[in-house]
């Protein structure tokens, strides 16, 4: 009798295989519907618990709250507008009244200014002085200042006039304000 | 040889037979994928941008309540009063008494008599002049009788004087002196206003300044001046110093 030939067992583990296979197949469809289940649930919790609505509705009760002080708000608004102006209106504009008075405090004794002349930047002024060395002194000075790099820079001497009459002289000059 | 496949009903009728029980679960399989590609990613990217969403539209409820706050807590007494300074200080329109005045009141407490000026306004057709920052201002040009003192003594009055001013020429002789001031306004900007924008109170710099600010002639309609100057009752301009709140008369005035 020959062994090999047994159909019935052949059968028997076919059978089988397929019922291994349909259990798969079934675990995996109930499988995948609980994951979907689940994704769909959570997405629904996550949804529900954004509350968009709620976010919307108070915005709208502060917008309203808000609208009384619309008043209030364009007066700080405008508060804060002027003084941005009014700051840098005072931090850029010249100030010639220092440079002025530093200048003055360069004439020694004797030395007066009959003219001083502000312009664009630029100072022309006259100094007189019945004393060249005087007048020499303060020259002295303000190419000091000048070297400095202090209140005034780029010195011209445009005349230097000596009235016969009154003995005295005039000295013309001209600088850079900084 | 070519194999033939026979599709026939009988065929189809075996195949059911032999797969029926795959059916259900296979169904099942294939309709879960197609719900998981259709529906739950997009849902998910839906739930994300609601998320983003939900996150924007809270910083904005945030902002809305801290400017509702910030604007509850104000004292609107102390507002209006920065708002006067501020507006006194640079006004919103070319206030020629305010500049006279200004002028006079610099005059007095500086202690010197002014002579002639004069307004230049310019080309009205023309945009108008715009100086620091762009702002526009009024030119004025006075004579100052006095010398190199009395010219230093009214600029540093004038600086401390609304409304605000820059001297930008200056003429000193020994008798007679001229300087060129400008007068800054600002006329009042279109208020674009958003209510998601964050609010923000006057800083301390700017309470600082306010409060330097408070101190100058002609703010709040204080003069801060020793002697008032006087009221000419005549047709010329400076008549119109005299129609400040707290011009009054005296015996002398700065304008001869």
């Amino acid at each position: 009798m020959n062994n090999d030939i047994n159909l019935v067992g052949n059968q028997q583990q076919e059978s089988l295989k397929e019922k291994k296979r349909l259990k798969t197949v079934r675990i995996a469809a109930v499988v995948s519907l609980i994951v979907i289940s689940l994704m769909s649930l959570i997405i629904f919790i996550l949804y529900s618990s954004l509350s968009l609505g709620s976010i919307k509705n108070d915005q709208n009760s502060t917008l309203n709250s808000i609208s009384y002080l619309h008043s209030k708000a364009a007066q700080l608004a405008i508060v804060n507008n002027r003084l941005v102006d009014i700051s840098n209106v005072l931090s850029k504009r010249k100030n010639y009244t220092n440079s002025i008075n530093i200048l003055k405090q360069q004439m020694p004794p004797g030395v007066t200014t009959s003219q001083l002349s502000i312009s664009n930047g630029n100072v022309t002024f006259v100094v007189s002085s019945q004393s060249l060395d005087s007048l020499n002194t303060f020259l002295n000075n303000i190419i000091s200042l000048a070297q400095k790099q202090q209140t005034i820079d780029k010195i011209y001497i445009e005349s230097l006039v000596i009235n016969t009459k009154t003995g005295s002289y005039s000295l013309s000059i001209k600088a850079s304000l900084l | 040889m070519n194999k033939k496949v026979n599709i026939d009903a009988a065929t189809l009728r075996f195949l059911y037979i032999k797969y029926k029980q795959y059916l259900l679960p296979g169904g099942v399989i294939a309709a879960c994928v197609l719900l998981f590609i259709f529906v739950i990613i997009p849902q998910f990217q839906n739930l994300l941008s609601a998320q983003e969403e939900a996150k924007i539209e809270t910083n904005k409820l945030n902002v809305l309540k801290n400017n509702l706050n910030l604007l509850t807590n104000l004292d609107p007494g102390q507002l209006n009063s920065q708002l006067q300074t501020v507006s006194a200080v640079l006004p919103a329109d070319k206030d020629f008494a305010g500049i006279l005045y200004a002028v006079s009141a610099a005059a007095d407490r500086a202690g010197v008599s002014l002579g002639d000026y004069q307004f230049q306004v310019g080309d009205i057709t023309k945009p108008e002049t715009q100086g620091i920052n762009s702002l526009p201002y009024l030119q004025l040009v006075l004579s100052i009788n006095g010398g190199t003192s009395d010219v230093t003594r009214f600029m540093q009055e004038l600086y401390k004087t609304a409304p605000i001013s820059e001297v930008t020429d200056v003429e000193i002789g020994p008798a007679v002196s001229r300087i060129t001031a400008y007068f800054y306004y600002r006329p009042f900007p279109p208020l674009g206003y958003n209510d998601s924008t964050p609010i923000t109170v006057v800083s301390p710099e700017g309470l600082n300044t306010i409060s330097n600010l408070s101190s100058w002639t002609n703010v709040n309609g204080v003069s801060n001046v020793s002697n008032q100057p006087t009221a000419t009752p005549s047709p010329s301009p400076a008549s119109a110093a005299s129609a400040s709140p707290a011009a009054s008369q005296s015996a002398t005035t700065p304008f001869q």
